[in-house]
Order: C-alpha cells, then sequence, then structure tokens
C-alpha cells in the first residue's frame, strides 16, 4: 500500500470526500483508512455517496472481462518474434 | 542439455511477457478504440519488449513494463494523442466534483450499476471519453494496477494520475447517465429538476 496523503486531519464530510477514492483504491494507511470509515460511518450523506462509488468501481471492475487477445494476434507476435529470433 | 545465454533469455522472455499477452491487448484496445490499429500495437509493444529485454528488470512488474512500450508505441503512431495529452490537467472538461454520482442518486438510477448488461455500456463510454483519462481509468480500474504503476507507466506525478482517475470516473458516470436514460431505465422523480 502506498499513500500520497497530505496528513491534514478528516475534519468534515469535504475531507472524507476528498480522500474517498484514495481509500476505495487502497491507497491509504490504515490509519488514515480507519479516519475517513469513521467519519463515513457516522455521516448518513457520505455513506450513501460512498457507497454509490464503491458500486460503480464494483461495475467497473465487473466490465474487466471478456476482451482476451485474439489466437489470431497471438499467432502473429510469436511468429513475428521468431522473424526477430526468438528460439524458445 | 543446458541452454545457452541467448537460449535461457529468450526462454524467459516467453515464459514472462507472453503470459501477459491479454493484458496488453486490453489496453492496446482501450487506447486505440480499433481492431486494427490494436493489433499494430501490441505487435510493436512485443517487438520492442523483446529487442529491449535485457533491461528489463526481474522480479519487477511485467505488466507495468509492457503497458508502458504499449503507451509509448500508441502515442509515438498518434499525434492527436499526443496533444491531447499536453492539453490535459487544467481542465478542457469542467466536471463538477460531486455532480454526476448526485445525479444518479438523485434520480434513482444507481441500481442499474448492478446490470449483468452494463458492461458493453461501460466499454461504449471508455471509447468516448478522451484518452488521457480513459488510460488511467483501464490501468487502475480494469487492469488492477496501483497509483505509483499507473503513474510509470504514462509518466506523470502521481498526483496527476489521481486527478485523471477523479475526472475520468466522473465523466464515466456522466456518459453512463445518458446509457441508462437511452436504455430506458425508469428514474425515480427528480424533485429538483422540476
Amino acid at each position: 500500500m502506498t499513500t500520497h496523503d497530505d496528513g491534514a486531519p478528516i475534519k468534515d464530510c469535504r475531507g472524507a470526500m476528498t480522500k474517498l477514492f484514495d481509500m476505495l483504491d487502497g491507497e491509504l494507511t490504515a490509519e488514515r483508512e480507519r479516519e475517513v470509515r469513521s467519519h463515513i460511518t457516522s455521516c448518513p450523506d457520505c455513506f450513501t455517496h460512498a457507497d454509490f462509488e464503491q458500486r460503480f468501481l464494483a461495475a467497473l471492475q465487473a466490465a474487466r472481462s471478456g476482451g482476451g487477445c485474439p489466437g489470431s494476434l497471438r499467432n502473429k507476435v510469436i511468429e513475428a518474434l521468431r522473424a526477430e529470433g526468438l528460439t524458445h | 542439455m543446458l541452454m545457452t545465454a541467448p537460449e535461457a533469455a529468450h526462454a524467459l522472455f516467453s515464459a514472462n511477457a507472453l503470459t501477459a499477452l491479454d493484458d496488453v491487448y486490453r489496453f492496446a484496445r482501450s487506447l486505440t478504440r480499433d481492431e486494427a490499429d490494436a493489433e499494430d500495437v501490441v505487435q510493436e509493444t512485443y517487438l520492442r519488449a523483446f529487442r529491449s529485454w535485457q533491461t528489463f528488470q526481474e522480479g519487477t512488474d511485467i505488466r507495468r513494463w509492457l503497458f508502458t512500450i504499449a503507451r509509448n508505441v500508441f502515442l509515438r503512431s498518434r499525434e492527436k494523442a499526443r496533444r491531447e495529452v499536453t492539453l490535459d490537467d487544467d481542465g478542457a472538461e469542467a466536471v463538477d466534483a460531486a455532480q454526476a454520482s448526485e445525479v444518479w442518486l438523485r434520480r434513482g438510477l444507481d441500481p442499474i450499476l448492478a446490470s449483468a448488461d452494463l458492461g458493453p455500456a461501460i466499454h461504449e463510454a471508455l471509447d468516448a471519453i478522451p484518452e488521457t483519462f480513459r488510460s488511467v481509468v483501464v490501468l487502475v480500474d480494469l487492469e488492477d494496477q496501483s497509483y505509483e504503476d499507473a503513474a510509470e507507466v504514462l509518466g506523470v506525478p502521481v498526483g496527476t494520475v489521481r486527478s485523471r482517475l477523479f475526472r475520468g470516473r466522473k465523466l464515466l458516470q456522466e456518459r453512463l447517465i445518458a446509457y441508462a436514460q437511452d436504455a430506458g431505465f425508469v428514474p425515480a422523480p427528480d424533485r429538483s429538476d422540476a
């Protein structure tokens, strides 16, 4: 996990929402995440907003499936690499 | 029989780089939005990767390395995309921070997020937003790259990844509102629009 946090305390809805995507993306420290979650669980508006964003991100991730490399392209790539000298 | 050093390097390349072919293809497809162009990007990416395989640091993320090459290949092939990147961060696209999600909630459109049919609409919406934002959304949301990894692939600071990601997601939400309406999803009455 990495953090790119300015360290400012989460004092209000704006502070919590500024960190929302960082939290949902796993980019906050555990301590910072607890702080943001604590605000969200105690604030109905922020909770609703956070819940929506979480569901939106889940929908995006679910859209990942499909779209693997076509077999014909895979063969072309391997053929081109062999022509370039790939031996294995 | 023992392999020679070049043979061992080639075997390592095949075992590592070629296993990421699906990921590189998806990324190239999202960059180019065109099947034939994506194929060109993938082929050129693998040729460049093979030629510079000795520069790959074993133990680092092969996908991040290949994504970086793929994006460079794409940018070199597209002057338009290059111009887009120089334009991006000051915001030709004015997106109100919370506006899109508030519209979703106010209009009661959010149940559609659980729809199994949303995938094609998401890809269509992704294709419609500027490449600057699309790349970062694809890397983080669809290819599970961290902010730091995405920053390395895109050659931008982490703060830029964060702002592009935010705006990219909001642009997608706006596009998907239109999809939900076009698809005939019956929204709850929006009192604030009255």
